[in-house]
């Protein structure tokens, strides 16, 4: 029903537009928003999370009259390799991704501050044919998530008091965390965490134990939509240390050629749209959102058109 | 090989050494019970339960353990006692076969002068079969518990620990000399367990089976 509604929105807008004379010199008939009905090939990469980043900035660029479709891609390497062919125009990717497996830079090489990162990462692009634009703010890396219960217990708000609480800690983590220098070293080293015990397992698995009642923290990526099933907390990072390695935030990669084609007029409001579903796609916003679409099955084009109403980008 | 020993320490090397020997031997302990319970009996009893025994437990051999560790995963929880399920499953076909076999395969002629002796079916199975068929119940025993130390360390997959754990760990993040600390001591392990029950074997070989035997073997 909220899309039917979205959908008669974009056309009532669209109808409007039609009135207004336009200088742009646009490609496709039916008239236009600032959008001018411009197709747009948007492709996620096939999980939860980037099915409802896509379908958003699907649905924001359809109401303001772009004519934007969804194409589910498998991988990164398909995904860059479609962009840069032209054969989509955009598409969300995270930072450290591009980083690592599209540049195939080296983790330990990267600047530790977020945006130096991903303003190499947009440099690199640029020159490979493709636009990046502003990430939005929640972030999939490294985090340390706990059960409400071990958070109100022992007075845990960062993981400084996570450190000091470790005697009360049963942590379950996937093995390669144990031993991966920005993972458990590091969290020992600087915040003095030292598990009373640690429950390994396979990184599907990494839950179950808190499921199960036998661990109460968990080796959590910062999107994992277990968090919201399970109730559980992330816990903040107040040295800044286990956050500093590669940023997972997203971004979205626009071919260049395709961003160029648009009149200033159309890039001005493709760019604000994009920008503007991406501020509101906070750590706080998305996690509910990917549970949603896990652990209760509904569609992520309905998902993201509730988000996107709820967040004032449609009416 | 200090950077080894250093990485053995640094992953709680003892503890976890600790841990699947605690494993292995639970899971040996509960396999041989039941194998050699199951052999015996499948040996006593009519052919047609003796060859759906043996050949289901044959068949379990083929299961890989892990597949085993997943489904029990599925029904019951992580940690030590579904870990030790399977591999105590894991285990059980190499004793149950080879005691089967052992006591079947006791020459009739001695059992037939015992009976004449005048002992009883119980008597029988304790003093003359079970004896002349323990060098190859051990030879199962020492097989099963290769097998067991060797793959508990599978047991790290699912919250059980164990030295699969601190091998698991280097391997995921290319760390010789951390997969070195973990598969040196499994190695270690696996070797003690052969030895152990090799000696074993020898020792539960009824002395005149001992000369009989000696010149087949050389």
């Amino acid at each position: 029903m909220a899309l039917l509604t979205a959908t008669l929105a974009a056309l009532v807008m669209l109808a409007a537009a039609c009135g207004s004379d336009d200088d742009s010199s646009s490609s496709t008939s039916g008239g236009s928003a600032a959008g001018d009905g411009v197709s747009v090939r948007i492709a996620d990469k096939g999980f939860s999370e980037s099915f409802i980043v896509a379908q958003a900035y699907a649905q924001a660029l359809d109401a303001q009259g772009f004519d934007a479709d969804v194409t589910s891609l498998a991988s990164t390497e398909i995904a860059d390799k479609a962009i840069r062919d032209g054969e989509i125009d955009v598409y969300p990717e995270y930072v450290g991704t591009s980083y690592q497996t599209v540049l195939k830079l080296s983790a330990a090489d990267a600047p530790t501050s977020k945006e130096e990162q991903f303003q190499q990462v947009k440099t690199a692009y640029e020159q490979r044919g493709l636009t990046a634009l502003t990430p939005a703010p929640f972030n999939n890396g490294n985090a340390v998530a706990c059960t409400q219960e071990a958070v109100d217990k022992y007075g845990i708000k960062n993981l400084t008091d996570l450190g000091k609480a470790s005697a009360n800690i049963v942590y379950s983590a996937n093995a390669e965390h144990l031993t991966r220098p920005d993972g458990l070293p590091l969290l020992k080293r600087v915040y003095g965490f030292n598990p009373k015990e640690i429950k390994t397992v396979d990184i599907s698995l990494r839950y179950k134990p808190i499921e199960d009642g036998q661990a109460n923290c968990v080796y959590a990526f910062g999107t994992d939509p277990k968090l919201g099933q399970d109730k559980l907390v992330l816990i903040a990072d107040d040295k800044g240390a286990y956050s500093a390695g590669l940023s997972y935030q997203t971004f979205p990669v626009v071919n260049k050629g395709f961003y160029e084609g648009l009149t200033l007029e159309q890039r001005t409001a493709f760019t604000d749209t994009l920008d503007k579903v991406n501020a509101a796609f906070t750590q706080e916003a998305i996690i509910p959102l990917i549970s949603r679409v896990e652990f209760d099955k509904e569609d992520p084009e309905d998902v993201a058109n509730e988000f996107l109403t709820s967040a004032g980008i449609l009416q | 090989m200090g950077a080894v020993w250093d990485a053995f320490q640094a992953n709680d090397g003892w503890g976890q050494t600790w841990t699947h020997i605690k494993l292995s031997v639970t899971a040996l302990a509960m396999a041989t019970a039941v194998g050699l319970v199951l052999g015996v009996l499948c040996a006593k009893v009519g052919r047609v339960a003796a060859f759906l025994v043996v050949t289901v437990s044959n068949l379990g051999r083929t299961v890989p353990t892990f597949a085993i560790i997943a489904l029990i995963l599925a029904l019951t929880s992580l940690g030590f006692w579904p870990a030790v399920l399977g591999l105590f499953l894991l285990g059980i076909p190499p004793i149950l076969l080879n005691s089967y076999t052992g006591v079947r395969e006791v020459d009739p002629g001695i059992v037939e002068a015992s009976r004449g002796m005048g002992f009883r079916p119980l008597q029988v199975l304790g003093r003359v079969e079970l004896p002349i068929a323990m060098p190859l119940v051990f030879a199962g025993i020492r097989t099963s518990a290769v097998q067991i130390v060797a793959t508990a360390a599978l047991a790290g997959l699912v919250g059980a620990g164990g030295l699969g754990v601190i091998v698991s760990s280097g391997l995921s993040n290319n760390q010789d000399d951390v997969i070195l600390a973990g598969a040196i001591p499994i190695t270690i392990l696996a070797a003690l367990a052969e030895l152990v029950f090799g000696g074993a074997e020898r020792l539960a070989t009824p002395r005149g089976l001992r000369i009989t035997r000696r010149p087949v073997i050389e």
